[in-house]
C-alpha cells in the first residue's frame, strides 16, 4: 500500500509516497538530484555515492549527515537539504575523482548530447579538470553487430552488469579486475548473448556502450526528430520512439509504458528498423506487361494516375473477381481499406490456417469474458507464471524479460516482511538467495528462462496436452483435490507433477498462464484457455496472457468476418485459386512464399490473371505481381495495432512517406470510397464492434494544436536542402495528425502542461526531456511513482514527457459481457501411451522469426544457421550424427538441413527452423531415407 | 568673422591629413587575423581533417546555417561525410568558432563572398576545407583525445597510462 508522508526539504514541506527511496521521491519533485547507479526497473545499491544530501534528525539538528538517497526511505517529517555547502561539496569532490581518469572524448563520443555524465557533471559543478596525472586506458572488446565497447569511458557505476546479469539473466558480461582498473566486458570478445543487450545503450550512464548500426548514421540527440511508435516486430506491441533525419531512420528508442515495456526493449525491437532503410524496399510503382508479339514481360515503372487506373480497370472488369489478402503486420486501418474493397467474403487473412484458428478461439474466448488479459506489469507483480508451449524468450522476448521478474517476486515479499524495501537490491537478493516465485515451463525443449524456473518439462506435444488435461482434470474435481486420479491417467507419476503444478497456481495469489500461439496446436491452446477459466473461476486475480506471431495477428482476425463458414485463411485461400483462381489478387504486405512452398506456390499464382501486391519491400511475392503498390512503412504512417492484450495503441509517422509510397489506405482510397478517415473508422466500427474505441484515436488527431517532431535545438535548418535549393520552403507537416515535421509547434516535453489549461493534446509527446537533462534519464524525472495510482487527475496535471494519457491505449474487451463461451475440450487418442511417431516442431528464434527484420543488416548478422535439432537418442534411432543432413518431408516438399543435438530436448521431437516448418505444411515426416553421411550442410529451402 | 577664418582654416587642413577611406578594391585594408570572415575548415598539423563531425557549431549557430553528418574512416577517426554553411544565412558572429572543440571552424579575415545568384552562397565541405591549420598551428585533438585512431592506439595519447591488463592480479 502506497501512502503519502510529508518531508522537509530546505525547510519547505512536499508530500510523497512511502514506498520509494529519496532519490526518486526528490527526482519526482522535480528536483535535481545526481546519481549514476540507482536505475528505476533495478533498484539502489549505493555505489558511486553522488546522490549524497544533507538529512538533520529535527528542527534543531544544524549540523546534520550526509545520507546517500537513493540508500533512504522516505519516513515522515524527515527534514533534508540539498543545495548544503557540505553535501555540494562532497558531489563536487565525487564526480571530480569519477572523472580524473575520463577521456577528452564527448566530440567523437556517441553519448554527447544524450550522455547522463555530461550532466551530472554540470549539475554537480565539476567544470574544469584540476588533475594533470595520467590518465588510466583501456582496450575494448568487440562485441557484435549491435553494440560498441569503449571501456575508457567507464564511471563504475555498475549499472550494466547489474542489467546483463542480474535483471536479464546473461552471464557472458561481467566485471574485471578491480580498483581502478576495473572492467566491465566479456571474458573474451563476442557477440553478447542475451537479447537484451541493446539495451546496454540506454542503460549506461556514458559512452561505454552505445548502438553500433545508429553509429554508421550517426546524428546527435538534438537533430533527431521523434515520433511516438509502436514496435511492429513482434506482438507484445512495445511502446518507441522511432527517430529520423533526411528520411533515414536512426534509431529506436525506449517510450517508458508502465504496463507493457516499461523501460526496456528486446533486440529485434531495437535494431529491425533498418528494413525501412533497406536498398531493397519499394518506393515506385512498378507494372509488368506482356509485350505484344512475344513471350517476354518487360516491367516498368509507372506514375500514380496510370497506376490507378490500370487497378480500376482490373477491378471493373467484366467478370471480375477479386480476392484480398490482409496483413497480421499491416495496421487495422489498412486491413479495413482492403477488407471494404473486396468485401468481406472476398477478405482473407495473411495468416496460416493453423494459427487463425486459433486466433479464432482466443477472440470467442476474450469476448466472453472468462479470463482477464493481463499486462506485461500485472505479469511481472503476478506471484506464479504457467507457461506452455511456447518459447516466449524467442517470440515475445520482452514478455520474458517480464516473466523472469516475477520470479523475484517470493524474494521481495518475503524481505518485506523483515522490513526491507523492494528497491534495496542488495539487501533483497542477499535475503531471498534461491527462494523464487514457481514459473512452470512446459515445452518441448528448455528456453531461456530455464534457469529461473522451478519445473522445466521437455515434452513432446502430445504429452504436453496429456499434463495440461490432468491439470484441468485436477482443477475440475472440486471435491476429490487431495487424491486425484481420474480415469484419464494411468501413470501416477506424470499426475504427481500435473498436481503439484496445479497446487503452485492455486496457492498463488495472482497466478498467470502464459502461452502463445507458435506451437500452431489448437488443441493445447484450448486446454491452456480451460485450464485458465478454470482458474479464474478459483482465483479471481488469476491472468491469462497469449502471445500471437504478429502485432496485429488479433486485430486482422477481428475483421475477418465473412458471412459464410468457410475459414477465411491462406491455406484456405490457396485451395480456392487451385479450383477457382479469381481474376485479380490483391496482396497486401504479406510474403506469401513465407508459408507456403515455391513450386507449388508459383504454379497457383500463375493461374490468376492480374496480381497486384501493396507491399514496402521486395518479397519474393513481390516478383510475382503485376502491378506493386509500394507501402508505407510504420515509420512513414500512423495506424493502430491491436496487441496481445487486445490494447489498441496508436503509432506515429516520423516523416514523410518517401517517393510514391502511400500507406494502403491511400491508395485504395479511390477504388473503395473510403476516401473520408471518418468514414474509414466508422467502417472499422461496422465490422467490429470492438474496434469502436479505435474513433477516440481519429478525434485526438483532429484537435487542431501542433506538436513539434523536431527538439527544441535541432539545428541545420537553413542548410539541410540548401544544396538543392537556397530558398527555404515551409517545412512539411502531417497531415493526418497535428505532429509537424519540423519544430515549429509545442514542443513534446511540454504536452501535459498544456494539459492543465483547456487545450487537450492528446497525441503522446516525441520525447524525453527536462530542463538540464539531456539524456534518456530524464525519463526518471517525469515518473508519477510518487502519485497515488488511482488518482488518474493526478498523473495528468503532472509537467511530463510521457504518454500517460490513458486514452491512448485501450484495452477493448475491458467491457463486454456476452454469454459464457465454452471453449472446445481436448482429446487425446492414446493418453499415456508411449508415444510412437516424431513431432516436428517449430524452432522460433529472435533473428529469424520476423520477415521484416529479415531485412535489417545488423540482425542479418545474428541470425542463426538453419538446422534441425533432435536428442541424442533420438539421433541415435535415427542413425544420424550431429552435422549430418536430416529430411523432412512433406505433402510436396522437403528440407534437407544439417542437425544439432540438443539433449534438453524431449524425446520424440524434432525442430525444424520456424519459416520451414510453415513452407512444410501438412503431413509432415522425418524423410526414411535421410542424406546420412552429407556433412556439406546443403541446404534447399 | 574669426570664427569664419577659423572654420575655413580647418577645412583646409583636413585636404592634407591622410585618408580614412581607401581605394577598394585597389587597395585593401588590413584585417586582423581574429576578423570574422569567411569561415573555413582548417587541418591538424600532420595535415588531416580537423573536424571531427561533432556538430558542435551546428547546434551553436544561431541561424542554423551549418549541416554537417558524421562518417567514420577505416582507420576510427571521425569525420565529416557532409559539411555545409549556407553563407546566404551566416551572420558571421563566430559562434561555431567558439563551440568548437578541435579548432577546426575558423572564421578568417576574408568578407568577398559577394554572389550574383544566391545559390553559389551555399558552401559545401570542398570549398571550406583549407590545406593548413589556420590560426591554431599546434592543436591537434586526437592526441589529447582517448578514442583510438589508426597510428595511435589505446595509452598513446597524452597523459594517457599504457592499457591495464584486466587478467592481471595485481590491485
Ligand atoms: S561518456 Fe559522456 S562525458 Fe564521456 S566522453 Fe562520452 S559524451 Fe562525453
Ligand atoms: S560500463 Fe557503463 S554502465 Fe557499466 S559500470 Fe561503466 S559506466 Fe556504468
Ligand atoms: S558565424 Fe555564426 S551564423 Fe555564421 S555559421 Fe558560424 S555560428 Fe552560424
Ligand atoms: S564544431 Fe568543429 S569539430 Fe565539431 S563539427 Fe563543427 S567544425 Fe567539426
Ligand atoms: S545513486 Fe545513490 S549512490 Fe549511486
Amino acid at each position: 500500500m502506497t501512502n503519502m508522508v510529508t518531508i522537509f526539504i530546505e525547510d519547505l514541506p512536499y508530500q510523497v509516497a512511502d514506498d520509494i527511496n529519496l532519490l526518486q521521491a526528490c527526482l519526482s519533485l522535480k528536483l535535481d538530484i545526481p546519481y549514476f547507479c540507482w536505475h528505476p526497473a533495478m533498484g539502489s545499491v549505493g555505489a558511486c555515492r553522488q546522490c549524497a544530501v544533507m538529512q538533520y534528525q529535527n528542527e534543531d539538528d544544524t549540523r546534520g549527515r550526509l545520507v546517500m538517497s537513493c540508500m533512504t526511505p522516505v519516513s515522515e517529517g524527515m527534514r533534508l537539504s540539498f543545495n548544503n555547502e557540505k553535501a555540494e561539496t562532497f558531489r563536487a569532490t565525487n564526480i571530480e575523482a569519477i572523472m580524473t581518469n575520463h577521456p577528452h572524448d564527448c566530440p567523437v563520443c556517441e553519448e554527447g548530447g544524450d550522455c547522463h555524465l555530461q550532466d551530472m557533471t554540470l549539475l554537480s559543478g565539476h567544470i574544469k579538470r584540476r588533475y594533470p596525472g595520467t590518465k588510466r586506458t583501456h582496450n575494448n572488446q568487440y562485441l557484435g553487430p549491435l553494440l560498441n565497447h569503449e571501456m575508457n569511458r567507464c564511471i563504475g557505476c555498475y549499472r550494466c552488469v547489474r542489467f546483463y546479469r542480474d535483471y536479464c539473466g546473461g552471464n557472458d558480461l561481467n566485471v574485471f579486475s578491480s580498483k581502478n582498473n576495473i572492467y566491465f566486458g566479456r571474458a573474451e570478445p563476442g557477440i553478447l548473448e542475451n537479447e537484451f543487450s541493446g539495451n546496454l545503450a540506454e542503460v549506461c550512464p556514458t559512452g561505454v556502450f552505445t548502438d553500433k548500426p545508429f553509429s554508421q548514421h550517426y546524428i546527435r540527440k538534438w537533430d533527431l526528430q521523434s515520433s511516438p511508435s509502436i514496435c511492429s516486430h513482434c506482438s507484445v506491441g512495445c511502446n518507441t520512439y522511432v527517430t529520423e533525419r533526411g528520411g533515414i531512420i536512426r534509431k529506436i528508442n525506449n517510450r517508458y509504458n508502465e504496463e507493457i515495456n516499461g523501460h526496456f526493449l528486446c533486440d529485434r525491437g531495437r535494431f529491425a528498423y533498418q528494413h525501412v532503410n533497406h536498398e531493397s524496399k519499394l518506393t515506385q510503382v512498378w507494372s509488368r506487361a506482356q509485350q505484344q508479339n512475344s513471350q517476354s514481360q518487360q516491367t516498368h515503372v509507372l506514375d500514380d494516375k496510370k497506376a490507378h487506373s490500370q487497378f480500376s480497370q482490373w477491378l471493373n472488369e467484366a467478370d471480375a473477381q477479386v480476392v484480398g489478402i490482409g496483413s497480421a503486420r499491416s495496421s487495422i486501418e489498412n486491413n479495413a481499406a482492403l477488407h471494404k474493397l473486396v468485401g468481406a467474403n472476398n477478405f482473407y487473412a495473411g495468416i496460416a490456417s493453423d494459427e487463425f484458428s486459433q486466433l479464432q478461439l482466443l477472440i470467442k474466448t476474450y469476448k466472453s469474458n472468462q479470463l482477464s488479459l493481463v499486462s506485461l506489469n500485472d505479469i511481472e507483480q503476478s506471484d506464479a507464471v504457467l507457461l506452455v508451449g511456447e518459447d516466449v524468450t524467442q517470440t515475445a522476448p520482452r514478455l520474458a524479460l517480464s516473466i523472469r521478474q516475477m520470479t523475484k517476486n517470493a524474494g521481495i515479499a518475503k524481505a518485506a516482511k523483515m522490513g526491507i524495501k523492494h528497491w534495496q537490491d542488495e539487501a533483497v537478493r542477499n535475503i531471498s538467495q534461491d527462494e523464487k516465485s514457481p514459473l512452470i515451463i512446459i515445452n518441448t525443449h528448455e528456453t531461456k528462462l530455464a534457469d529461473v524456473a522451478k519445473h522445466n518439462l521437455n515434452l513432446a506435444p502430445n504429452k504436453q496436452l496429456e499434463l495440461l488435461l490432468e491439470i484441468e482434470a485436477y482443477l475440475t474435481n472440486e471435491d476429490a483435490k487431495t487424491h486425484f486420479s481420474a480415469t484419464l491417467l494411468s501413470e501416477t507419476k506424470s499426475s504427481d507433477i500435473a498436481i503439484a503444478i496445479a497446487n503452485e497456481l492455486l496457492t498463488a495469489n495472482n497466478p498467470v498462464v502464459v502461452t502463445g500461439t507458435h506451437s500452431f496446436d489448437i488443441t493445447l491452446l484450448s486446454a491452456c484457455l480451460r485450464v485458465s477459466i478454470l482458474l479464474k473461476d478459483q482465483k479471481e486475480n488469476a491472468g491469462f496472457y497469449c502471445a500471437t506471431s504478429a502485432i496485429n495477428a488479433l486485430g486482422l482476425s477481428l475483421l475477418v468476418q465473412p458471412d459464410d463458414d468457410i475459414a477465411h485463411d491462406l491455406d484456405s485461400l490457396i485451395e480456392n485459386i487451385k479450383s477457382k483462381p479469381p481474376t485479380l489478387l490483391i496482396i497486401m504486405e504479406t510474403d506469401l512464399y513465407r508459408y507456403c512452398s515455391n513450386e507449388k506456390l508459383t504454379t497457383y499464382l500463375d493461374k490468376i490473371k492480374h496480381i497486384v501486391v501493396i507491399e514496402q519491400i521486395l518479397t519474393d511475392t513481390v516478383k510475382m505481381a503485376d502491378l506493386v503498390l509500394p507501402a508505407a512503412s510504420f515509420a512513414e504512417q500512423h495506424g493502430s495495432w491491436l496487441n496481445n492484450e487486445a490494447r489498441l495503441q496508436r503509432a506515429y509517422a516520423v516523416m514523410p512517406a518517401s517517393e510514391m509510397r502511400q500507406t494502403p489506405v491511400q491508395w485504395l482510397a479511390q477504388h473503395n470510397s473510403l476516401d473520408d478517415e471518418h468514414n474509414l473508422y466508422r467502417y472499422i466500427q461496422n465490422i467490429s464492434p470492438l474496434l469502436q474505441p479505435i474513433m477516440q484515436f481519429y478525434t485526438a488527431d483532429k484537435s487542431d494544436f501542433s506538436v513539434a517532431s523536431q527538439p527544441m535545438r535541432s539545428s541545420a535548418r537553413t542548410a539541410f536542402f540548401a544544396n538543392i535549393d537556397v530558398k527555404e520552403y515551409a517545412p512539411k507537416r502531417d497531415e493526418k495528425s497535428n505532429l509537424t515535421f519540423s519544430m515549429e509547434g509545442v514542443a513534446g516535453f511540454r504536452q501535459q502542461t498544456l494539459n492543465n489549461s483547456q487545450h487537450k493534446i492528446t497525441t503522446p509527446v516525441t520525447g524525453v526531456w527536462s530542463p538540464k537533462w539531456n539524456s534518456n534519464q530524464a525519463v526518471n524525472k517525469t515518473l508519477s511513482n510518487t502519485l497515488n495510482e488511482s488518482s488518474v487527475q493526478d498523473k495528468a496535471d503532472l509537467d511530463i514527457g510521457l504518454n500517460l494519457d490513458l486514452n491512448l491505449s485501450l484495452k477493448i474487451f475491458d467491457h463486454i459481457n456476452t454469454n459464457r463461451f465454452e471453449v472446445p475440450a481436448s482429446k487425446i487418442d492414446s493418453p499415456s501411451q508411449p508415444l510412437t511417431n516424431i513431432s516436428i516442431c517449430p524452432h522460433h528464434h529472435i533473428y529469424s522469426n520476423d520477415e521484416l527484420s529479415d531485412y535489417s543488416s545488423s540482425i542479418q548478422q545474428l541470425r542463426p544457421d538453419p538446422v534441425i535439432s533432435l536428442n541424442q537418442k533420438q539421433a541415435n534411432d535415427l542413425a544420424i550424427k550431429s552435422g549430418e543432413n536430416l529430411t523432412i518431408t512433406s505433402n510436396n516438399y522437403n528440407i534437407s538441413l544439417p542437425c544439432l543435438i540438443n539433449n534438453t530436448l524431449a524425446d520424440k521431437v524434432v525442430l525444424v527452423p520456424f519459416t520451414e516448418f510453415m513452407r512444410l505444411g501438412a503431413n509432415k515426416q522425418v524423410s526414411s531415407n535421410y542424406s546420412a553421411g552429407n556433412t556439406n550442410g546443403d541446404v534447399n529451402g | 568673422m574669426m570664427s569664419q577664418i577659423r572654420t575655413l582654416l580647418k577645412v583646409l587642413k583636413h585636404t592634407f591629413t591622410k585618408p580614412d577611406t581607401v581605394q577598394y578594391p585597389e587597395q585593401k585594408p588590413y584585417l586582423s587575423p581574429r576578423y570574422r570572415g569567411r569561415i573555413v575548415l582548417t587541418r591538424d598539423p600532420n595535415g588531416d581533417e580537423r573536424c571531427v563531425a561533432c556538430n558542435l557549431c551546428s547546434a551553436a549557430c544561431p541561424v542554423d546555417c551549418i549541416l554537417v553528418e558524421k562518417d567514420e574512416t577505416q582507420g576510427g577517426r571521425w569525420q565529416a561525410k557532409t559539411f555545409r554553411i549556407n553563407f546566404s544565412r551566416c551572420i558571421m558572429c563566430g559562434f561555431c568558432e567558439e563551440a568548437c572543440p578541435t579548432h577546426a571552424i575558423q572564421l578568417t579575415p576574408d568578407f568577398e563572398m559577394a554572389e550574383y545568384d544566391r545559390q553559389n552562397l551555399v558552401y559545401e565541405k570542398e570549398h571550406l576545407l583549407i590545406d593548413g591549420p589556420g590560426k591554431y598551428r599546434d592543436y591537434n585533438f586526437y592526441e589529447v583525445c582517448g578514442k583510438a585512431i589508426e597510428g595511435k592506439a589505446k595509452g598513446q595519447a597524452n597523459n594517457e597510462a599504457p592499457p591495464i591488463n584486466i587478467k592481471s592480479l595485481l590491485p
